[in-house]
């Protein structure tokens, strides 16, 4: 970002005073250009997400249904969430399946990277095939594994059936529903945008420090450690932020397949303050839920740039 | 770009065989559930209830492809999600691209700060704001229509606009200046130059941006499902669940919709799918250009 951007490209030169005036009302006008074209963007930053976000605080200390108008019943809405065991349920439900999807994915996601970096046959079909769940709408994707799934006629059931393994019953089942839910999320996830990312950092890798490290007697491993991941860790701990915050918000895949069941085996977060909110219409209560959930993502992006220091390797680019 | 590849004879038969057995897994897992629906649509009802499910299907009805236009307005569903998808990415590209060359060129108060806030907003949860949008979309008569899924993009508000902006902004920085300044000197105002210099420049950022707005606006489904409730509204994301839930209530879909279901589900991935054959360039660039350096 540089700050000598600018069209006109004043100079810190010594002028004369009249021109310094002339200079004046060019800088005046570019500010002006400038808050010109930004204007959508303000208007809508400031009408659809700030204000918002002022009503939703203002909202979460009052009685409201949306039909008649809110009422203020200070922290009433706080101790009811905090109060009720389907809370502290549902937000151990998210945080069971973040830690099972987000480091699963990042890993496969790099795996796949690793794989198609290497000088292979077909490898434009293969990171187009890698590609490809990404691209499916997400509601998509559930109602093909839902068919996956199915405990009688399901591909995954029928492969077990044949190798005389009695599957589970995958999404219908408290002890698997979750887990088959990451399983769908991790379809759509590994092979899109963040293995495109890792791709993109792997091949920004100078060769040189392969090299070097070849000729020190390096072996593959050892290479991997000590170059390949110091060099790709900035993208790793980006693409750790998205994640999370992505898995946070898992909402359409859970919908479809289970609607939060079997008996709230898969009841996460975000599903209670959809039912909270646009069932129950306790915009009140709701409003207090995101704003939870909002603090709740905010303390854990502070701790994974407070860690990152101990691990991400800035620097040395090339 | 081939920097670090390394050529495959270094890696020995065993190496060799991991690196392949692992493409080949890795390949089935993405592709199974989809092969695995394709042959479901192609069956009958009655194949879809047989114990052991048969790989393939006895008989390959392909009136199960034409049939399903009737049994849901797949139609209808199809031109609503095209109708939300063109008019938002249109809104995207225009105001994102206005709002980009703003940050890129000019000086005025706050800049840094406010483009500070453009990147918070790309990790800031929405669901912060949304219930309250909910509120004043209701109250502006837009629940039903179109427009709460259309106008944010218009007004460049949201993280995927905030995502635009910034990769819009990346490519603008490094357009040399000269050029515009020699417009500026023939006298040509600043939207002429945007509009007939750096637009007709930034395609290829533009193109990166456009295909990855067609997938978020093509795919959405908490929008619709909140916003949308007659069916002749719905988008095929909504469509879809309308035929599983069986809210259809014709004779056909109560005896059994799996197999309808199953094409359904395929149709709505094709438009992605052919997108990205076409323009695979387009998202490859659009993805390293966001830097995958964080």
């Amino acid at each position: 970002m540089s700050e000598a951007a600018s069209i006109s490209g004043a100079k810190p030169a010594v002028a004369a005073p009249r021109e310094n005036r002339s200079r004046n009302t060019a800088a005046v006008r570019e500010a002006v250009w400038g808050l010109i074209f930004i204007s959508p963007w303000l208007v809508g930053t400031l009408v659809l997400t700030f204000v918002p976000m002022v009503l939703s605080l203002y909202y979460s200390f009052t009685k409201y249904d949306v039909f008649s108008l809110p009422q203020w019943i200070g922290l009433e809405n706080y101790i009811r969430v905090f109060t009720r065991p389907i809370f502290w349920r549902a937000l151990g439900t998210t945080l069971t399946y973040t830690a099972m999807l987000v480091p699963a994915a990042v890993a496969l996601s790099l795996a796949c990277a690793l794989l198609l970096n290497t000088r292979v046959r077909f490898r434009a079909m293969f990171r187009g095939i890698f590609f490809f769940p990404s691209l499916v709408p997400a509601v998509a994707a559930a109602y093909l594994w839902l068919w996956v799934y199915n405990p009688e006629f399901g591909l995954a059931n029928s492969v077990l059936g044949y190798l005389g393994i009695a599957g589970p019953n995958w999404l219908g089942s408290t002890s698997t529903a979750l887990f088959s839910i990451v399983i769908i999320a991790l379809w759509g996830a590994i092979g899109g945008t963040m293995m495109i990312t890792f791709l993109a950092a792997l091949q920004s890798v100078p060769r040189e420090l392969y090299e070097a490290a070849e000729l020190d007697g390096a072996g593959s491993i050892l290479r991997f450690w000590h170059i390949t991941v110091p060099m790709i860790s900035p993208t790793v701990f980006f693409n750790l932020i998205i994640a999370t915050i992505g898995s946070f918000m898992v909402f359409d895949i859970v919908y479809v397949t289970t609607g939060g069941g079997p008996q709230y085996a898969t009841y996460t977060f975000f599903m209670h303050i959809y039912t909270t909110g646009f069932h129950s219409f306790d915009f009140g209560q709701a409003s207090a839920m995101t704003w939870i959930l909002t603090l709740i993502l905010f303390g854990f992006t502070a701790i994974q740039f407070r860690l990152q220091r101990r691990w991400v390797h800035y620097g040395t680019e090339v | 770009m081939a920097a670090i590849e390394r050529d495959e004879r270094s890696y020995g038969l065993s190496g060799k065989v991991t690196i392949y057995g692992l493409l080949i897994v890795f390949s089935l897992f993405f592709l199974v559930p989809l092969a695995w629906a394709l042959l479901a649509s192609f069956k009958s009802p009655a194949e879809l209830q047989q114990y052991p499910q048969p790989l393939l299907p006895s008989e390959w009805r392909w009136m199960n492809w034409i049939e399903v236009w009737n049994v849901i307005p797949l139609a209808r569903f199809f031109r609503n999600t095209a109708v939300i998808t063109g008019l938002a990415l249109f809104g995207q590209l225009l105001s994102c691209s206005l709002v980009a060359y703003g940050f890129a060129r000019f000086r005025f108060p706050l800049r840094r700060l406010l483009f500070g806030v453009v990147m918070a907003i790309l990790i800031l949860p929405s669901i912060s704001y949304l219930i309250p949008q909910y509120v004043i979309y209701t109250r502006l008569g837009w629940l039903d229509t179109f427009l709460p899924l259309v106008v944010p993009w218009w007004l460049a508000a949201g993280p995927g606009s905030a995502f635009s902006i910034f990769l819009l902004r990346q490519f603008y920085s490094n357009i040399p200046r000269e050029i515009e300044e020699a417009a500026l000197i023939d006298g040509a105002g600043y939207l002429r130059i945007w509009w007939s210099i750096i637009l007709p420049l930034s395609r290829p950022a533009l193109g990166a941006v456009a295909v990855l707005g067609f997938i978020w606006h093509w795919t959405e489904f908490l929008g619709p499902l909140i916003y949308l409730q007659s069916q002749e509204n719905f988008t095929l994301t909504l469509g879809l669940r309308f035929l599983q839930t069986g809210a259809a209530d014709t004779d056909v879909v109560a005896q059994s919709s799996d197999q309808y279901l199953m094409v359904a589900t395929l149709l709505a991935c094709i438009p992605p799918l052919l997108l990205f054959l076409v323009a695979q360039r387009h998202f490859i660039q659009a993805i390293t250009l966001s830097g995958g350096k964080g």
